[in-house]
């Protein structure tokens, strides 16, 4: 697969630069409202497009486990960990170690049924 | 002549002497029912208030701080005292906080010491102190930001603005969400714009850490009955150090005092160990190693504590501790005990460590 057939998705530009909670309930830019919003219909359309979503995670003042899990381990939940691992692509040169904490998050969700 | 509709004559047509004087009584009379209706309301206000609290307080007791103010390093001395102010006010006495004798003072405890004389502690006792003799701890606390939620007497001057402590509550005061993104950014800027002339004003573990620590307190600090608890969090600049020091208190019922984890953990712990019953600073080491699934019983929960113990032994953070009821573990040296006194709540502390580019 080409890199320019990739399908981009940058959090502190499209969503917010102070991520939230994990749920909506609990304030303001959570999780779920990221998963809701932008990141299951990028995801639905790469992958009806067999692309790579490149998710970039530069430029926001930090990220709670919460979010990122709620996030990323609640859209594995529902597509199975193997595709999201495979359909996703991660970078963050601020915290380069968001990467690999965002991957156990993904490879450690069940799918619910 | 103008008629009204009824027949009357119209009242702002009748002028003369009878009608002012008629006036005047009427005014007289509401006067009186008006001061009878405020006085009765402030007699109501005040038994509801006596009712509450009980009597206005008459003895002041004194209480002296320990040399060595601090919840990490003194933690038995410090809780001791912390736990004494509340007593004291819970016995119907206003409290004088006695820091003269105070030698060595850190940020936790200035922070901790502003959690307790919240007025959900206080009641209606009243609280007074003085500051330390001593003239690094009293620049100290001069300098923490603390003046700026107590009252002060005159001739304080503030050399220079070292802390900043921020303060969420519940109750009569309102909760806007539970995650305040804007405090954890506040003081995180606050302590990178002074102690780096770095523009990038981010701090990400620490926006972590306070952003699961909010929800922990919004979640799970409360008891089964109780609102919401109030949070204090604050930054103290140290900079022979060089360094941020962060504190969290919540004054919730604490971790292991929480109602789902005793309920889920305390009991399995009893059946399954009887012989060596873990006590709480050998759950609390579980706790950072994340060997301790949430109550939650969702997928994917559970990673606050443990996402902080890493950020710890990837020394993101420093000197990472956490003390809940009565167990203190700090992360970076791996030591976990039991306390003498048990807090009344959780405190988090961390230190960020800032190099090179000074300003300060």
């Amino acid at each position: 697969m080409k890199a320019t057939q990739k399908l981009e998705l940058n959090i502190a530009l499209e969503f917010t630069r102070t991520p939230g909670p994990r749920k909506r309930s609990e304030g303001k830019y959570s999780g779920e409202e990221f998963l809701d919003t932008l990141l299951r219909p990028k995801f639905l359309s790469a992958t009806s497009i067999g692309t790579i979503l490149h998710v970039n995670l530069d430029g926001a003042a930090g990220y709670p486990t919460s979010f990122l899990e709620e996030a990323f381990g609640g859209l594995a939940r529902e597509f199975g960990p193997s595709e999201v691992d495979r359909a996703i692509e991660l970078t963050c040169e601020d915290e380069p170690y968001l990467v690999d904490q965002i991957r156990r998050y993904i490879r450690e969700a069940k799918i619910i049924k | 002549m103008h008629f009204a509709p009824d027949g009357q004559i119209v009242k702002k047509l009748i002028v003369g002497e009878k009608w002012k004087r008629h006036l005047k009584a009427r005014s007289r009379y509401e006067e009186k029912a008006r001061k009878r209706f405020r006085s009765h309301r402030e007699e109501r206000r005040v038994l509801a208030l006596r009712s509450t609290f009980g009597e206005p307080f008459r003895k002041t007791v004194r209480l002296e701080a320990p040399q060595v103010f601090s919840l990490i390093g003194n933690p038995d001395e410090t809780i001791g005292f912390l736990n004494n102010i509340i007593s004291t006010a819970r016995h119907h006495k206003n409290v004088s906080v006695d820091l003269s004798a105070v030698e060595t003072i850190t940020p936790d405890a200035v922070a901790a010491l502003l959690a307790t004389i919240d007025w959900r502690n206080m009641g209606r006792a009243q609280v007074s102190g003085n500051v330390p003799r001593q003239e690094a701890a009293k620049e100290f606390l001069e300098n923490s930001d603390f003046r700026r939620s107590v009252h002060s007497v005159g001739g304080y001057i503030r050399k220079r603005q070292m802390g900043k402590i921020i303060k969420s509550t519940s109750g009569r005061e309102t909760i806007n969400s539970r995650f305040h993104q804007e405090f954890a950014q506040q003081l995180i800027e606050f302590a990178t714009s002074t102690l780096t002339a770095n523009k990038r004003r981010f701090h990400p573990p620490s926006y972590s850490v306070l952003g699961e620590a909010m929800l922990n307190t919004f979640n799970h600090a409360a008891g089964p009955n109780e609102s919401r608890r109030p949070w204090y969090a604050s930054v103290y600049l140290d900079l022979a150090r060089r360094r941020a020091c962060f504190t969290f208190i919540d004054q919730g019922v604490g971790i292991f005092k929480s109602h789902d984890f005793a309920a889920r953990w305390r009991m399995r712990f009893k059946l399954g160990s009887l012989l060596s019953l873990p006590n709480n600073a050998n759950l609390l080491q579980r706790l950072f190693h994340g060997e301790m699934p949430s109550r939650v019983k969702e997928p994917g929960r559970g990673n606050g504590i443990p996402g902080m113990y890493e950020h710890c032994v990837a020394k993101r953070i420093r000197n990472f501790s956490v003390i809940a009821n009565d167990a203190l573990g700090q992360a970076e040296i791996e030591q976990y005990r039991l306390l003498a006194k048990p807090f009344g709540g959780t405190i988090l502390y961390w230190e960020v460590e800032y190099e090179g580019d000074a300003e300060a």
